[in-house]
């Protein structure tokens, strides 16, 4: 049996080695976080250490699809670019066939029926990213949803993508509310990075939306407000402990 | 039986379609706004067959727009005209659209306003005022008369208006209505939808 025809083969015990592979290579990639609020998305990321001669403003993350959809990743960079790029497309071909702005799920759907495709093909390898995808849906209501290298997709109330997945994970489970304000989602976002990012707030990117409004990209003095706000609050703790 | 009248005055560009939709000899809509806008700071207005406009000129918004998405960014009225007048010339030994258009835009960057005319065939030329379909055989020699590149914006609709009477005194097939708008550094804004009255008829009012 030749085992070079397709690169994405079943295992004797039922597994896609390459797509879980595809999984350890998201896990390697940097946090990104998306939390819904009542009326509100955050996403938020780590922003990967740039060297001291690169231009940071190059790097960027969170990226826009439509005027009114927005999403982050994290795993190999380049291959986000293709998908970012599908889905751009995606989205103008919708409305250029019927009329409306393309829905969050549809597009979600779109970008994991690709990731789905090239674990079924010959010669390809899966894409080694998962995407957060955040918008809000035909009856105004705030949505997030995950997709992953095996083509699966879920929406989320909030969700973490990357290296610090399991930590931050945990910690928004302990710590999310339904219904929050934009204040809160906000805090709770930068909160939920601040813990995991080694660096401190310098690489973190925080980018909100909210219904019918362009994606707006926290400033570095509020961000920096805001971190200093739970150190604060964190030294009080501990002293009176 | 289109009518289009644009021209570029001081920071903002002026333009002008009939509203009539008909085949033949029968007004199938008489409210049809033919000045499309491509994004925020461009219109292209359309002339010729209806189809063929409506899917020429949805092919040219959605490209724009993927292009402002990817690269975060606007295109220039220049570039679009260039993109617009490409996509008319390759098609025109394939699948021809039969579209002549003008487009009319804003350029923050330069802060001054230009208009492009194109046609089916895939030219293009960038002009300070022109006029498609029927409109172009009347408002030609008034526009040479009276435009002049310091024209503000009072001054611009008068000659707008002159240009859309004279349309409607020689046009025999009655256009009557006229949809104008205005491109600014603020966007677009519909300026007035004029019914044009011929002074003809005022004139056997009197004698009797």
């Amino acid at each position: 049996m030749s085992y070079d025809r397709a690169i994405t083969v079943f295992s004797p015990d039922g597994h896609l080695i390459q797509v879980e592979y595809a999984l350890e290579a998201v896990k390697k990639g940097t946090t990104a976080v998306g939390v819904k609020g009542k009326e509100v998305l955050v996403l938020g990321v780590e922003k990967k250490s740039t060297a001291k001669l690169q231009d940071p403003r190059t790097v960027r993350k969170i990226v826009q699809i439509d005027d009114h959809i927005c999403m982050t990743f994290a795993g190999l960079t380049a291959d986000s670019r293709i998908l970012i790029n599908k889905a751009r497309f995606e989205c103008q071909s919708y409305k250029y066939y019927y009329e409306d702005p393309i829905g969050v799920e549809y597009i979600t759907r779109y970008i994991a029926k690709t990731q789905q495709k090239y674990t079924q093909s010959v010669g390809v390898r899966p894409f080694g990213v998962s995407t957060l995808i955040v918008g809000y849906d035909s009856k105004g209501f705030p949505k997030l949803y995950q997709t992953d290298p095996s083509g699966n997709f879920s929406s989320w109330k909030a969700s973490c993508i990357g290296r610090s997945e399991k930590p931050v994970k945990e910690f928004l489970e302990k710590n999310y509310i339904d219904e929050m304000d934009e204040e809160q989602t906000v805090r709770l976002t930068i909160q939920s990075l601040v813990e995991v990012v080694e660096s401190g707030e310098k690489n973190i990117d925080i980018a909100i939306m909210r219904k019918n409004k362009p994606i707006e990209f926290l400033g570095r003095t509020r961000i920096a407000e805001i971190v200093k706000e739970f150190e604060e609050e964190k030294k009080r703790k501990e002293e009176e402990d | 039986m289109d009518s289009l009248v644009g021209f570029v005055g001081k920071n903002y560009v002026l333009m002008a379609g009939d509203t009539n939709a008909g085949r033949s000899i029968m007004r199938l809509k008489d409210d049809f706004d033919k000045l499309v806008p491509i994004d925020s700071h461009k219109i292209l207005a359309k002339s010729g067959e209806i189809g063929d406009g409506n899917q020429f000129c949805n092919l040219i918004i959605r490209n724009v727009s993927l292009y402002r998405i990817r690269n975060e960014t606007e295109l220039t009225t220049k570039s679009v005209a260039h993109y617009t007048r490409r996509q008319l010339a390759t098609a025109i030994r394939k699948n021809p659209y039969s579209v002549n258009l003008l487009l009319g835009g804003y350029d923050k960057k330069d802060q001054k306003g230009s208009l492009y005319y194109l046609d089916y065939l895939g030219s293009s030329k960038k002009i300070n005022y022109g006029a498609q379909g029927y409109a172009a055989l009347f408002v030609g020699s008034i526009l040479d008369r009276f435009w002049n590149e310091d024209l503000d914006f009072e001054d611009g609709l008068e000659l707008m208006k002159k240009c859309l009477k004279e349309v409607e005194k020689r046009l025999i097939i009655g256009t009557r209505c006229f949809l104008i708008k205005m491109i600014n550094s603020d966007g677009i804004s519909v300026v007035e939808k004029v019914m044009i009255n011929s002074e003809k008829k005022n004139e056997i009012e009197e004698e009797n």
